[in-house]
């Protein structure tokens, strides 16, 4: 199952808290004609033209992007400089 | 040494066994070795940097980054489809740089090796400024 969920949380100098979730849903259903499109530009591209070779790689390396939003699940990236804290996590859920 | 390897030599300079049969115990045992260190089992890879100097008691410039397995494999098997003029740029690039790295070598079988050998990585770096470890679990 692909990742579901990138969560922040943002901790000021100040004491300041900025805590986020981005449901990554939102970006599959907003990705999802771009890959209909593209699916349909690569298979015509396979079919009738030998050429565009160029093309043919970035949508193909496009249309392997998911595999990249399933492998994502439980990346970990904490950051902390003079100014704030920085905890991005990516997970299945909210738990 | 480990102390199977040890009896296996003992047994050799004994007599009790010979060179082949020692060859292939030997053998037996690295393999029983490998395979208690979990070849396969490690799942992230860990970039920890951790700061010397404290400000307030507080270490500023703290990094902890735990990068799943799967995430990094997904990231080679893409570079290897970028097409190949593009590569010829990012080699080039590379190369100036000092780092003398080539692209169309992102086969499958060697991104598989590269994954074997990357679970074994461990690197610990400590300098006047920080203690840098990456290494995979």
């Amino acid at each position: 199952m692909s990742a579901m969920l990138i969560r922040g949380y943002v901790t000021k100098k100040n004491g300041k808290k900025i805590n986020f979730f981005i449901p990554l849903i939102i970006i599959y259903v907003l990705l999802l004609p771009f890959y209909v499109i593209s699916l349909v530009v690569y298979l015509f591209f396979i079919i009738f033209s030998n050429e565009f070779n160029d093309i043919k790689a970035y949508l193909k390396i496009f249309l392997n992007l998911p595999v990249i939003f399933n492998s994502m699940k439980n990346l970990i990236i904490i950051i902390n400089n003079d100014e704030e804290d920085i905890k991005i996590l990516v997970k299945l859920g909210f738990l | 040494m480990s102390e199977e390897k040890k009896k296996i030599l003992e047994m050799l300079s004994d007599g009790k066994i010979n060179v082949e049969e020692a060859s292939q115990l030997l053998d037996a045992a690295l393999k029983k070795e490998k395979d208690s260190i979990n070849l396969g089992e490690a799942k992230f890879l860990y970039v920890n940097i951790e700061p010397k100097d404290t400000v307030e008691g507080k270490k500023i410039g703290k990094v902890f980054v735990k990068v799943p397995f799967p995430l990094i494999k997904a990231g080679f098997n893409i570079a290897g489809l970028i097409p190949k003029e593009a590569q010829d740029q990012i080699n080039d690039g590379l190369k100036n740089q000092g780092m003398n790295f080539d692209f169309s070598d992102l086969s499958p079988e060697n991104v598989k090796n590269l994954m074997d050998a990357l679970e074994l990585l461990s690197v610990e770096v400590d300098n006047a400024d920080s203690l840098i470890k990456v290494y995979c679990k």
